[in-house]
């Protein structure tokens, strides 16, 4: 009974050890890219020459992005996505401005009844600029959110990602994201008035 | 930009029902915005006004009587001018039923139990916040009827430098100088202020002549930031001057025209150590060492008339603590010591008292929850464990709030410990209080109502020590109760640039047992004020009708009716110079705040005034 117990015991902890190694950064993107067809990926490959990494990735995706309305889409896309990154370089996607925008405009109004003002920074009379980069994903789901630029005041810069995760998912987003990922920043700011 | 422009109206409406406000900048910038908050306690739960340093700077007060005496639910009386014993009721309270911080010190003398209020200098004030009704479960002894926290300008972390000049009638001199620099790292500021006048006769038909009045005062500040996660700060506030008054001489057998001339010397001291540690992002930690002091030497006739000296020293160790971002809890301890000196021999020279305190706030979309509990341990008059509970609601543009509170006042040393006349026995005064509020704050109207009713019991009074033999010893003994009930009702208005004020306080004072109204306390005060400019001239007026009031505790004596108005002008030239002018007692009317005592007639005071940025 025991020989059996052992061997369970080695195969649990070998089944943990290869979750462990989906978990660890760098090595789980790599796997999880390749396992799962991207589709956010999609726009790496078609915007930026094939680079060492990039191009790894790029077989899936591209076998994902074979269908007709895609690929007729994707030319026009690409000019538009060139042309915005002059103006509005926080947007690294192939998505297209006007899209962009929508999917920021439902970001926003999302937002307006998410956010609160911490009741200790109201009271400490804390206030700062916080900007949060983040990507939103085909289906419109809020991951990686990240600090960018912090306010200064850790509570601050907490509460503004806690706040965007809430949010979650942009259900709207995802008729605008055509299958494509989009890295986005938003900046906040906390501001206090006088009464 | 007709989508970006309704969001922004929608989020000014709601900024009316909600804490915060959410709106999209033009540059996509999420703007999440909170009305600034009194910092001695969260104002949508309790009745609040803050003075800026701006509306300081309109008002051109010369003396803490001047700048009060305007705000809502605040009463103050002046015996004779600039200088002479003043005192502040806040909300029909008695005077000592007022907590005075400065910059968190805690202010005033241990001995007769009254505040600095005549002395305290306005050039080094940057703001001062009242709080009405019972803070004692925040901040210990004495906040019965209110707060009034003055933040000086120690605390100003701007850059930039001036200094004043300002002449007026009564010979009254007043400069004030200061400066402030700083970088990310490093702040210092420094103030200095004088103040001289020849005054008017303090008191009606004893010694006839103008009794006078100086005041000097130093203010330096400093904030060091020892790295990402602490600041420490030092406060200091030296006052010091001399002062002529009149009274009289129970004694002699004539209590009119008595020639005897009376004057004192006084200083006041505050002093802060501050340390702020976040130690995380949910948890700020504060430290504050302080100490203050109250001098105050008297003279008869040029010889000494007593001395009296109060030391404090306090040691609050505060803690806020978030638990999420609609919570803030506070939890510390907090250790005082007080020590008297002069020419009394009281019976006990120092007394100590260590609490624990709690508090937690709640904030919700529509509502808000704060609960306080303090327990307060005193080798002197014991133990005291006081509270205070409100709920608010916000619902249709509408802010109501409901709150209970407890409050003591613990007994000055005089009444414990005057050689063989104190009672050592005394217990503290006690205090339950019930207030409703409502109010609504719009763009241009605002407006708000509070109903307040306090029951004070074991107030101390003189008592036969027997109360069946009245002819005995007498001592002070708690004894006396009142009830307090009253109304504010407050309406602010702003229409381009003229803003304007009314406001109606009614109070109800009683001595419960007797029935009679309790002295000074005017039952009711209307005050209007608009402020505004035109061609360049910024002008204000301040008008105040105050009702009768009675000046003993038998309702014999009457102190009338009276109006006064105060006009201001001030313009500013070029940048840095400001000119300014101000009518006291417009209508010149000859009124008294307390029988017997003059108050000044119609009086001009002209200033200039250079500002200078870093």
């Amino acid at each position: 009974m025991t020989g059996t117990n052992n061997r369970i015991a080695a195969f649990i902890l070998l089944s943990l050890g290869l979750h462990a190694l989906l978990l660890v950064p760098g090595i789980g993107k790599q796997l999880t890219a390749s396992v799962t067809p991207s589709l956010g990926t999609l726009s790496v490959s078609l915007q930026s020459p094939p680079s060492g990494t990039a191009h790894k990735h790029s077989r899936p995706v591209l076998q994902q992005a074979a269908t007709p309305e895609h690929t007729t889409q994707e030319p026009e896309q690409s000019s538009e996505e060139t042309s915005r990154h002059k103006t509005a370089p926080q947007e690294q996607t192939s998505v297209p401005s006007h899209a962009a925008n929508q999917v920021r405009r439902e970001l926003q109004a999302r937002l307006r009844t998410q956010f609160e003002y911490p009741l200790m920074a109201v009271r400490h009379g804390w206030q700062g600029d916080v900007q949060l980069s983040f990507r939103v994903l085909a289906n419109g789901t809020l991951t990686n959110i990240q600090v960018a630029h912090s306010s200064g005041y850790a509570l601050l810069d907490r509460s503004a990602i806690e706040t965007l995760r809430r949010v979650h998912r942009l259900h709207a987003s995802e008729q605008w994201l055509h299958g494509q990922h989009l890295d986005m920043t938003m900046p906040i700011r906390y501001q206090l008035t006088e009464g | 930009m007709q989508s970006q422009r309704n969001l922004f109206t929608a989020a000014l409406a709601s900024a009316m029902l909600f804490p915060c406000s959410v709106f999209a900048a033009d540059d996509d910038t999420i703007v999440v915005t909170a009305t600034r908050t009194a910092q001695t306690i969260d104002d949508s739960l309790a009745s609040v006004s803050v003075i800026t340093q701006a509306d300081i700077e309109r008002s051109q007060a010369q003396n803490l009587a001047q700048l009060l005496r305007n705000i809502p639910g605040i009463n103050i009386i002046v015996n004779g001018g600039m200088g002479k014993t003043s005192s502040l009721q806040i909300r029909g309270g008695n005077e000592a039923h007022t907590l005075l911080l400065i910059d968190g010190v805690r202010m005033g003398s241990a001995t007769s139990g009254s505040l600095p209020i005549a002395d305290i200098s306005i050039g080094e004030i940057d703001r001062i916040e009242i709080v009405r009704g019972p803070r004692t479960s925040l901040y210990g002894s004495d906040a019965i009827g209110g707060v009034v926290q003055i933040f000086t300008k120690a605390y100003n972390k701007t850059q930039g430098s001036e200094a004043s000049l300002r002449y007026g009638s009564y010979a009254t001199t007043e400069f004030g100088a200061g400066t402030r620099w700083g970088s990310d790292k490093l702040n210092y500021s420094l103030q200095a202020s004088g103040l001289n006048t020849a005054g008017f006769d303090a008191y009606n038909g004893n010694n006839p002549d103008a009794d006078g009045y100086t005041r000097n005062s130093v203010n330096f500040g400093l904030h060091y930031r020892l790295n990402e996660t602490g600041e420490l700060s030092l406060s200091s506030l030296q006052v010091s001057g001399d002062n002529q008054y009149d009274s009289y001489n129970m004694f002699r057998t004539a209590l009119q025209n008595q020639t005897d001339v009376y004057t004192n010397t006084y200083s006041q001291s505050a002093n802060n150590i501050k340390l702020d540690t976040k130690i995380s992002d949910r948890w700020q930690s504060i430290i504050n060492l302080s100490n203050s002091s109250d001098h105050y030497q008297d003279y008869l006739n040029g010889t000494d008339n007593g001395l009296f000296v109060t030391n404090r020293n306090q040691l609050t160790w505060q803690n806020d603590i978030a638990f999420n971002d609609n919570n803030l809890t506070t939890l510390g301890v907090d250790y005082l010591d007080e020590a008297v000196s002069g020419s009394t021999a009281y019976t006990v020279s120092q007394r100590n008292n260590s609490a624990v305190f709690a508090q937690n706030q709640w904030q919700g979309n529509r509502t808000d929850l704060l609960m306080a509990l303090r327990s307060d341990a005193s080798d002197s008059y014991g133990q005291n464990t006081t509270g205070n509970l409100s709920f608010g609601v916000r619902h249709n543009g509408l802010h109501s709030f409901i709150a209970a509170g407890t409050a003591f006042h613990a007994p000055s040393f005089n009444d414990l410990y005057w050689p063989s006349a104190g009672n050592p026995n005394l217990k503290p005064e006690t205090a339950q209080n019930l207030e409703l509020g409502t109010g609504h704050k719009g763009k241009r109207v605002s407006w708000s109502l509070n109903l307040y009713q306090n029951d004070v019991s074991n107030l101390i009074a003189w008592a036969p020590v027997d109360p069946l033999n009245p002819s005995g010893s007498w001592q002070p003994s708690n004894i006396n109760t009142a009830s307090i009930t009253g109304l504010e009702w407050m309406l602010n208005t702003r229409i381009g640039r003229w803003n304007t004020g009314f406001g109606i306080d009614l109070t109800d004072a009683r001595d419960t047992a007797t029935g009679n109204l309790l002295p000074r306390r005017p039952g009711q005060v209307i005050r209007f004020n608009i402020n505004g400019q035109v061609m360049g001239v910024d002008l204000g007026l301040d008008a105040k009708q105050v009702g009768e009031s009675f000046d003993d505790v038998y309702n014999t004596t009457t102190n009338a009716a009276y109006t006064l108005v105060d006009i201001t002008m001030a313009r500013k030239i070029g940048k840095r110079w400001l000119i300014s002018g101000r009518i006291d007692n417009a209508l010149d009317v000859p009124y008294q705040t307390a029988a017997g005592y003059n108050s000044p007639r119609r009086s001009f005071s002209l200033g200039v005034k250079y500002k200078m940025d870093h």
